[in-house]
C-alpha cells in the first residue's frame, strides 16, 4: 500500500467455470484510501462478481477462470485466501441470511471478533458498538432467523462492523431497508467511515441516497466499466449516452429545471419545493 | 373482480407478541394499492392473511365476501396470488413450461388449456425462448419475471406482490409500473407491499400505512401526499419526490398526475 491504493486491478478478466461469457472483462481500477465508490449498473452486469474479486471469493470460492492481477490492501488476491482478507475486509452480502448463523443477534456479531482472538472486554465493546450504530439493541437476543429482512440486513452488517475493517465491500446494503433506517444507514456510512477510516465500495439501485455523499461512480455494463467518475458526471454520460440507471429523483428534476432555479446551476439542490415554480409554469403553457 | 376487506383483525404468532393490532382496510376490486411501513411493521403478515396462509387470531378477513377462515387455501389461491419477496427460492420444477404450467394444471385446467396459458404469459413476459430452460439458469430479472407469470397464470383476479422491486435494477421496475397500469386495465386489483416509497407513488391509486402493527394511514395516495404528518406517523420519511408531489399539491397543481404520480409527466416528457 505503499502507493495508497487500497484496491488495484489490471486487466481482470473472469469467467465462472461453465459459463460461456465473462463475467467481469478488462477490468481496470485504482481505488485510493478514503474513498467512497458508488457501483451501479443493471442486473447481471457483473457488480456483484466484482465484490467477490475484492473480497477474495472469487477466485477462492468461484472456481473460474481468473486473469489480471488484483491487489486489495497490499494482498495479492490470486495468491492469498479468503481468510486473510476476510479480516481486512468487510463484505455484507445481498441475501443477509446467508451470512448470519447463530442462536442470537449478539451472537452472531461476537462471532468475527471473537475469531480475531480478541480480549473478552473488547469483543463486548464492539458488540455493543456495532448493535448500537445498527440501532439492534434491542433485538440483541432475538434469534437472527425470527427478524424481519430489514433487520437481518442491520444484524449483519453490525456483524462486519464488529470485525472494524479497512474496507467496506456492501453489496445493496438498503435494498431491504425502510425509507428511514435507509437514510440513516446512509448517515451512519458517513459517521463510520471517518471513525473508522474505511474505504467504502457500495453497490446500489438506490442512487438517490448515495449519489450526492459518494465521491466516484462506477456504472458497470457487461462485465466492463463502462463510467467512472464523479457521481454528478457520471449521471450526465448515462443520460447522453441513454444507458440504463436508476436516475434519482432529485437529479432528473435539476437537469430539467435547474435552469430556473436560483442556486441550481452547478449542482442539485435538496429543497424539493424549488421545483415547483418551474414545473407548474411549464403546465400553464 | 374480488375485493378484500379486512375487519378489526389482531393477529400474533405467540402469545403475548402482537404483530398485527385492530387492523381494518379495504382493498377495492380493481384498485392499485400499496402497503408501506418501517420494516417489521406487519406488512408482510397481513399479506399472508389474504390467500389464507395465515389466520387472524381476532377479527376476519372476506375476500369476495368469503371468510378466509371458513375457505380452504385453494379456493382462495384462485382469487388471490401472492408473488412473495425471493420468489425465485420456491421454484422446483426442470423447465420454465412446467413452472408456468404448474399453477393452472392444480387449479383444474386440461394439458390443452394450460398450453394455452404458457403460450400466452410466457409471450407477454418475454420468456418464449426460454420455455425448455432450467428456471435456475434464468437472470435474476428473469426469474422474477417467471415467478410473477406462473402467478398470473391460473388468472387471479387479485395480485399481490412483496417487495417486488427488491434487488432488481431500473429496468425491472420500469417493467413492474407498466405491468401494474396493465393489471388494473384488465379490472384486475394489485397490491404491493413495499417500503419503496417512490415506487409506491407510481405505482397505486391507494395507500395503506402500517406501523408496529397498526394501520396508521388509509386512504387515497393524493390524499396521503397532501399529508406529510402521515408519513411522520408511521415513522416513515419522505422522499424527494413525495415532498415535491406535496409541494406541488399544495401550489394548487391539478391531481390528475398524482394518482398514481407520472414521473415523466412532470417532468415535461410525456
Amino acid at each position: 500500500m505503499a502507493n495508497g491504493l487500497v484496491v488495484s486491478l489490471r486487466d481482470i478478466s473472469f469467467s465462472y467455470q461453465g459459463s460461456p461469457r465473462p463475467a467481469l472483462e478488462r477490468i481496470n481500477l485504482d481505488i485510493k484510501g478514503g474513498e467512497f465508490v458508488l457501483v451501479t449498473g443493471p442486473s447481471g452486469s457483473g457488480k456483484t462478481s466484482l465484490a467477490r474479486l475484492v473480497t477474495g471469493l472469487i477466485p477462492h470460492s468461484y472456481p473460474g477462470n481468473l486473469s489480471g492481477s488484483a491487489t486489495v490492501l497490499g494482498e495479492d488476491v490470486a495468491k492469498s485466501n479468503v481468510h486473510t482478507l476476510a479480516q481486512k475486509v468487510g463484505f455484507v452480502l445481498q441475501n443477509p441470511e446467508n451470512q448470519l448463523f447463530a442462536l442470537t443477534v449478539e451472537d452472531d456479531v461476537a462471532f468475527g471478533p471473537e475469531n480475531l482472538a480478541l480480549p473478552r472486554e473488547e469483543i463486548v465493546d464492539r458488540v455493543d458498538w456495532s448493535l448500537s450504530l445498527t440501532g439492534l439493541q434491542d433485538q440483541r437476543l432475538r434469534p437472527p432467523f425470527e427478524l424481519s429482512g430489514g433487520f437481518q440486513q442491520r444484524a449483519a452488517i453490525a456483524g462486519i462492523l464488529a470485525m472494524k475493517p479497512k474496507l467496506l465491500v456492501l453489496d445493496e446494503p438498503t435494498s431491504s431497508l425502510d425509507s428511514v433506517a435507509a437514510r440513516n444507514f446512509v448517515k451512519f456510512l458517513t459517521k463510520l467511515r471517518s471513525e473508522l477510516q474505511a474505504t467504502a465500495v457500495v453497490i446500489e439501485q438506490r442512487l438517490e441516497l448515495f449519489y450526492t455523499v459518494a465521491n466516484r461512480m462506477l456504472v458497470i455494463k457487461e462485465g466492463s466499466i463502462a463510467v467512472d467518475d464523479n457521481p454528478l458526471s457520471a449521471l450526465d454520460y448515462c443520460l447522453e449516452n441513454k444507458l440504463q440507471a436508476n436516475y434519482p429523483a432529485s437529479y432528473l428534476f435539476w437537469k430539467r429545471y435547474g435552469e430556473q432555479v436560483q442556486g441550481a446551476r452547478d449542482k442539485p439542490v435538496s429543497e424539493p419545493s424549488a421545483y415547483v415554480g418551474p414545473i407548474l409554469a411549464r403546465g400553464r403553457r | 373482480m374480488a375485493k378484500i376487506e379486512v375487519i378489526d383483525v389482531d393477529f400474533h404468532y405467540e402469545p403475548g407478541r402482537q404483530v398485527l393490532k385492530g387492523v381494518s382496510l379495504e382493498v377495492p376490486s380493481g384498485s392499485s394499492t400499496s402497503i408501506m411501513g418501517p420494516n417489521g411493521s406487519g406488512k408482510t403478515t397481513l399479506i399472508k392473511m389474504f390467500n389464507g396462509l395465515l389466520m387472524p387470531t381476532r377479527g376476519k378477513i372476506l375476500v369476495d365476501a368469503l371468510g378466509t377462515s371458513d375457505t380452504t387455501v385453494s379456493r382462495l389461491a384462485k382469487k388471490v396470488g401472492v408473488i412473495f419477496q425471493n420468489p425465485e427460492k420456491s421454484f422446483f420444477s426442470e423447465t420454465v413450461r412446467e413452472e408456468i404450467a404448474f399453477g393452472p394444471k392444480n387449479m383444474g385446467f386440461t394439458d390443452a388449456e394450460a398450453d394455452v396459458v404458457v403460450n400466452d404469459v410466457s409471450t407477454k413476459f418475454g420468456l418464449k425462448d426460454y420455455l425448455s430452460s432450467n428456471p435456475f439458469d434464468l437472470s435474476g430479472g428473469e426469474k422474477r419475471r417467471l415467478s410473477i407469470a406462473s402467478v398470473l397464470a391460473w388468472g387471479p383476479e387479485v395480485i399481490i406482490m412483496d417487495e417486488p422491486t427488491v434487488g432488481l435494477d431500473y429496468q425491472y421496475r420500469l417493467f413492474l409500473i407498466d405491468l401494474t397500469q396493465k393489471l388494473r386495465n384488465e379490472g384486475k386489483s394489485v397490491v404491493m407491499v413495499t417500503h419503496d416509497v417512490d415506487f409506491a407513488l407510481q405505482t397505486s391509486e391507494r395507500s395503506v400505512l402500517l406501523n408496529e402493527g397498526s394501520v396508521t394511514w388509509h386512504g387515497n395516495l393524493v390524499d396521503l401526499l397532501k399529508s406529510p404528518s402521515a408519513f411522520e406517523r408511521a415513522n416513515m420519511s419522505q422522499t424527494f419526490l413525495s415532498s415535491l408531489c406535496h409541494d406541488l399539491l399544495s401550489s394548487g397543481a391539478s391531481e390528475r398526475s398524482f394518482a398514481p404520480v407520472d414521473v415523466s409527466s412532470l417532468l415535461g416528457e410525456a
